[in-house]
């Protein structure tokens, strides 16, 4: 199997590549991605049970030995990472195509989404410092322009907010990478972590900090998450989906790798442990003060991602389990509350919570849907965000971390609370304008929505399909919650392999 | 029991479709759901005098120790059969309540299925996590239950707020079984229960604080209290079912598990403390009610209050008269509250100041009710009374200091249980109406009244017969306390408990008759906020922080993005630089003299630029840095990079010329003059944090490079004489096809970008 590895690669990229050939014929185009999709998916889950005992699979991209060439590694936290990403892009790629207006506006939406999945496989699975830093300007570039030309006007604006600072970033990344190579002569992570335990742990301690605020705004922690809640809510909901599921948690996996593999002696939990707590806490209280649904979701993204840098900062292993635990259950949900989001909004033109209301009563099933997710993002049991919740509060308490781990529970309960707020105002509940004494006029121009009959049957039907593919999204959420016995054990044990570093570089090395 | 838990969600599934095309009807079929929780429960409780029944255990998530496991002991199995028989009761009672084609009937039938299923997990469930997963789904059902009405915006905020102050207590809970089990190892109520009394301190201790917080908030006990009241919101069989009989008694009920074998501890304290306030406080509060479900609210907030409060006695004989009360309290209140439910059908008002000698019209109510007040206030002859009076003589046999504000507490909370008994009982049924008077619609059929009549009669059959009682009882007291043998008085035993009781109750009964002393009581002014102000108060304070947060956070300017992630980036790695010895005095500031002076002007053309107002001319100035650095390559030895960085330099200038060609001629000054200083600022600090970086790093230069072995390789394996082409095509070709793809995706997207803002001016 260890030959196969390279093409988890090739795929997306020759699909890329083929979607360009068939430029302005749609349903080629889709054909495309979805097949290519699919099999870089099916390899990989083929490659995670090979890896699913503790192996390591390595390839050397043109026979080059480690440091001299590029190596791709694929060990366990990838084959997690990487699996359930494939499968989040996937459905939520699905769920573009089925919408009417995300990939029809464009030809370019399918060679950038699937140019985004390569940077995204690229990124999870090289071994190398400055190949790391190339997958990120790949998913940055694609994303850039998957959010612009979605989005319409108020997308350049975003979209210009979204890629300064992504590039005043990249280019304080080049400069890590440089002083990195300067010190250890080398940008192989395997080679590094040789390097930098030579360095004086004070000078391990500056390179560490500098990479840790470089990843650190990709994953969009406090006080470095601005940009995130500008940007993503203004794409169209699939396009957010995706990003809000996906893209922080890249950064969230490149801190996770390299304080593993290359810092292992740095001790910066203290630190972590605190910005993790800020993370939650402000993010969350961001998502209280809005009141469109999709502006709500976003902040939670941020405040999730504190989540997970908890658990990095509790430096053992079932912290670091419960991290990724947290992250494979994470990029599943959050997406499949985008695109719940995204049904609405193909319905109602809106995910203000203040215009909506009442979809409870005309949709059960797609309220269903929104409440799984909803719930299993409170961490309520017995869904998948109960068990990541309870990974994290679990080794919080057994790592001594009592005051992050309060806070990690009482953000839960805020969370709670703004998506009672989202179902309070668009599930249930009236839209405010009906309250509002108005002109006829005025209500006229309003969508009239008559309890029992849908006015469009064409609407009608393509919010049932949206839904259908919303539905496959919330169905990996729930997976996830019924094998969480399997899977906490895969997660503790890529952790475990992690932790070691030794395992990392032999395999890598030899 | 697995399947039995199981059986209620799939027949909560199944209800959907049922209830869609029955109608009401559905619920008599449901009503055989509960039915067989009952009748299994009677089986457990006559074989259950001998030993427990055996767990049953499911693997879940084993790294977290959390299974599925359930076991019935003898409360649980009491629990149980509260929760079937109740439940046929209100499903029976729902069949009438229900407008039968109304569109809430497919809910309210199915999520009733749901929670008596999710009850009945809580009640069975003997792993720490299994308790809290049916804790959460009740909490959950609840939620939805009480959000029946969810037009109106009262019951969409009654719903959120149970939601919200449960899922606190369960949030607090759940980190409470967390510490527990990873202190003492143990993560099942039957490994606590085996492994005997015990006096925890430490870890253990504050898990218990937690564990018992979340138990106080789920019953509704100070500071907790609020949501209750406020979730009469939902329908009548949901107030009966969860809010007065099963779900609120889920927290008196942990506590009971817990309490005969943890001893000591600051948890007893502060349930005690907690309960006995609000045993108190709300019994006060409901007699100020005119709304009789408001009051039965209160009134249920008091008596769990004091369920709490004997349960948490450390003496078990307290624990006695608790489960003879819970169950007492379980069937008259939940009687009570289907008889105010048949008042408000048929008057369209629960006003007891609009209710107009009721006692005459409808005789059948009238008696249910007055029943279920009976039992309620614990006249004699009732379950109530002997429960109470078993408590009484046991806090008189306990003798740490405190136990006379204990009782003193006890008398004071019974005397106002008689005395808004006595209130609504009077007001509603015997007295004339002060306003204006409801009109009696339809009459409530026989079917309608019998449930309320069977729950609120029981209490006075179950005194009077006692065996019925032991046997519902016996087992659990026995796993309580040892004994099976504790015998309920029908005939009070005289002495001082019975003197102190009866003065009680009169006491109560007068203050509940006249109307003047009731007033009196009533008006007196509480010196601190309660329950529903405060909650109001974190909520509005919550969200206007959160505002004012959300607004300082994400002021929506890029710059001043830019700047603090600059400078929290910056400032992280100078706080990790200090700590190292860097003497930047002994470095060389420059090679050479033209490489100073050339990034002196380069460094001018920056400044130069960053004031200029022409575009033009700005354009120009970064044009000059970039071949001023090109020099600077020069200069290092580096001509290769220096002919790129020319040619990129000229592409980009002659680009931006192009672009800005189109634009006005200067950039407009609207920036605030602040936000200027803190860009400059943050541009210094970094350019000087990067150099003092970069340039400490000096004594730090790796001994090994291995663009040594790629010069090697590319000569000798790759074949190459240019070793940077070597590097680009073959030793890092991922990296270069990579960027490849990034210009290619950049050409598409802009060219995209440009097509769609073309058509959509096309289109304006």
């Amino acid at each position: 199997m260890r030959s196969a590895l390279p093409y988890l690669l090739w795929i997306p990229f020759t699909g890329t590549a083929a979607a360009l050939l068939a430029f302005g014929r749609f349903w080629l185009q889709r054909v495309i991605a979805v097949v290519a999709l699919s099999a870089c998916l099916v390899l990989s889950v083929l490659l995670l049970l090979e890896v699913r005992s503790g192996g390591i699979l390595v390839s050397r991209v043109g026979g080059w030995p480690a440091g001299v060439g590029i190596t791709l590694v694929f060990d366990l936290l990838s084959a997690l990472v990487l699996t359930v990403a494939l499968a989040v892009l996937l459905c939520v790629l699905i769920f573009a195509i089925v919408e009417p207006g995300t990939d029809d506006e464009a030809s370019a939406f399918h060679p950038s989404y699937l140019a985004m999945a390569t940077g995204v496989v690229l990124a999870t699975i090289t071994g190398d410092l400055f190949n790391f830093f190339v997958a990120f300007e790949i998913i940055l570039l694609a994303s850039f322009f998957l959010l612009t030309f979605t989005a319409g006007a108020d997308g350049i604006r975003a979209g210009i907010t979204y890629v300064v600072i992504n590039v005043v970033i990249s280019a304080l990344f080049l400069i890590a990478i440089a002083l990195a190579y300067y010190m250890t002569g080398t940008v192989s992570f395997a080679q590094l972590a040789g390097g930098i335990s030579a360095l004086p742990p004070n000078v391990q301690e500056v390179l560490w900090a500098f990479l840790f605020f470089i990843l650190g705004v990709k994953a969009a922690i406090f006080p470095l998450f601005m940009w995130l809640p500008d940007s993503y809510p203004v794409a169209r909901s699939p396009v957010t989906a995706v990003f809000a599921g996906l893209l922080t948690k890249v950064g969230v996996y490149g801190i996770i790798r390299m304080k593993s593999v290359m810092f292992p002696a740095v001790s910066a939990g203290k630190v972590m442990v605190v910005i993790a707590a800020l993370t939650m806490v402000v993010g969350v209280l961001g998502a209280i003060a809005q009141s469109d649904m999709k502006r709500i979701l976003s902040f939670h993204v941020v405040s999730q991602v504190g989540y997970m840098i908890f658990g990095v900062g509790i430096a053992t292993a079932a912290g670091l389990a419960g991290a990724i635990f947290f992250m494979l259950h994470q990029i599943p949900v959050k997406a499949s509350l985008f695109l719940v989001g995204g049904v609405i909004e193909e319905e109602h033109r809106t995910t203000s919570l203040k215009k909506l209301g009442g979809i409870a009563h005309r949709r059960p099933w797609l309220s269903a849907l929104f409440i799984l997710a909803a719930l299993s993002l409170a961490g309520f049991p017995p869904f998948s965000g109960f068990a990541a919740k309870l990974a994290l509060i679990r080794a919080g308490i057994d790592g001594r971390e009592f005051a992050a781990t309060a806070v990690a529970a009482i953000v839960s309960i805020l969370t709670l609370y703004s998506m009672m707020k989202i179902w309070g105002g668009a599930f249930w509940g009236s839209p405010e304008h009906e309250n509002l004494d108005e002109t006829p006029a005025e209500k006229a121009e309003l969508p009239e929505h008559d309890e029992s009959e849908p006015i469009d049957a064409a609407l009608n039907r393509s919010v049932k399909h949206l839904a259908i593919a919303a539905a496959g999204l919330v169905g990996i959420t729930l997976a996830i919650a019924l094998v969480a016995g399997p899977l906490y054990e895969l997660s503790l044990r890529a952790a475990e392999q992690i932790m070691d570093p030794k395992i990392y570089a032999a395999a890598v090395l030899k | 029991m697995t399947y039995l838990v199981v059986a209620h969600f799939a027949a909560a599934l199944v209800a959907i479709p049922v209830a869609r095309r029955l109608g009401g009807k559905a619920f008599l079929l449901a009503a055989a759901v509960p039915a067989a929780t009952a009748l299994w429960s009677l089986t457990v409780l006559s074989r259950s005098a001998s030993t427990t029944s055996p767990g049953e255990v499911h693997a879940w998530i084993k790294g977290l120790d959390v299974d599925l496991s359930f076991q019935a002991g003898g409360l649980s199995a009491l629990m149980a059969f509260l929760i079937g028989g109740i439940g046929v009761l209100v499903f029976l009672y729902s069949y009438r309540y229900f407008d039968p084609a109304g569109p809430e009937v497919v809910r309210v039938c199915s999520l009733l299925l749901a929670f008596a299923g999710s009850m009945l997990g809580l009640v069975l469930a003997d792993g720490f996590f299994t308790l809290f997963l049916f804790w959460e789904a009740t909490s959950v059902t609840s939620f939805f239950l009480i959000g029946t009405e969810f037009k109106h915006a009262a019951a969409r905020a009654a719903a959120t707020q149970a939601l919200l102050i449960t899922g606190l207590g369960g949030i607090a809970m759940l980190v409470g079984f967390t510490i527990f089990g990873a202190s003492t190892g143990i993560w099942h109520l039957s490994g606590v229960e085996n492994a005997g009394s015990q006096t925890l301190t430490g870890l253990p201790a504050v898990a218990l604080v937690l564990i018992a917080t979340g138990c106080l908030a789920k019953s509704a006990q100070l500071p907790f209290g609020s949501w209750l009241p406020a979730a009469m919101a939902a329908p009548t069989p949901v107030s009966a079912f969860l809010h007065s009989a099963t779900m609120v008694k889920a927290g008196v009920y942990l506590i009971a598990r817990l309490s005969p074998v943890l001893g000591g501890g600051p948890w007893r304290a502060l349930v005690i403390g907690s309960a006995g306030l609000t045993m108190v406080l709300a019994g006060w509060r409901a007699l100020r009610q005119d709304d009789l479900k408001l009051l039965l609210a209160h009134s249920t907030v008091a008596q769990l209050g004091l369920l709490c409060f004997l349960f948490a006695m450390p003496d078990r004989r307290a624990w006695v008269a608790g489960v003879v009360l819970l169950l007492a309290h379980a069937l008259s209140k939940a009687g009570l509250f289907m008889g105010v439910g048949i008042i408000d059908h048929s008057l369209h008002t629960r006003d007891i100041s609009r209710l107009d000698r009721l006692a005459s019209e409808m005789r059948g109510v009238a008696a249910v009710m007055s029943a279920g007040f009976a039992c309620m206030a614990g006249v004699p002859l009732t379950l109530a009374f002997a429960g109470k009076e078993r408590g009484l003589e046991n806090l008189m046999e306990i003798s740490p200091p405190w136990f006379y504000a204990a009782i003193g507490l006890m008398v004071v909370a019974s005397a106002l249980t008689a005395a808004y008994s006595t209130y609504a009982l009077r007001g509603a049924f015997f007295t004339s109406a002060k306003g204006d008077v409801a009109v009696l619609g339809r009459r409530p059929s026989l079917g309608f009244v019998i449930p309320a009549g069977v729950l609120t009669f029981a209490g006075i059959a179950m005194a009077l017969f006692a065996k019925a009682p032991e046997m519902l009882l016996g087992s659990a007291v026995k796993g309580a306390t040892g004994k099976a043998n504790f015998g309920i008085p029908v005939l009070p035993h005289v002495g001082s408990a019975l003197v102190i009781s009866l003065l009680a109750l009169a006491c109560g009964v007068g203050f509940g008759y006249f109307d003047r002393l009731r007033h009196f009581a009533s008006k007196a002014a509480l010196p601190f906020p309660l329950g529903q102000r405060v909650y109001e108060a974190i909520n509005v304070g919550l969200i206007r922080f959160a505002d004012r947060l959300a607004g300082v956070v994400q002021s929506g300017s890029l710059p001043i993005y830019v700047a603090t992630i600059t400078i929290v980036g910056m400032g992280l790695i100078a706080w990790y630089l200090a700590a190292i010895d860097i003497d930047l005095g002994a470095l060389p500031l420059a090679g050479s003299v033209v490489e100073l002076l050339l990034v002196a002007a380069c460094g001018v053309l920056a400044a130069a630029m960053a004031v200029q107002r022409s575009r033009v001319t700005a354009v120009l100035l970064l044009g000059g840095v970039g071949y001023g650095l090109a020099a600077v390559f020069v200069v290092l030895g580096a001509p290769d990079l220096a002919l790129t960085q020319v040619v990129i330099e000229t592409l980009a200038v002659v680009v931006f010329l192009l672009v800005v060609k189109d634009q006005p001629a200067k950039f407009g000054r609207t920036r605030p003059v602040g936000s200027e200083v803190l860009k400059i600022a943050a541009a210094a600090f970094a350019g000087v944090v990067v150099f003092v970086l970069l340039a400490g790093s000096e004594g730090y230069r790796a001994d090994h490079f291995v663009s040594a072995e790629i010069v090697e390789f590319s000569v000798a394996d790759a074949g190459a004489q240019n070793v940077v082409n070597a590097i680009l095509v073959d030793f890092r070709a991922l990296d270069t096809m990579g960027e490849i793809l990034v210009l290619t995706i950049a050409v598409i997207g802009a060219a995209t970008l440009a097509g769609i803002e073309t058509r959509r001016r096309g289109r304006a």
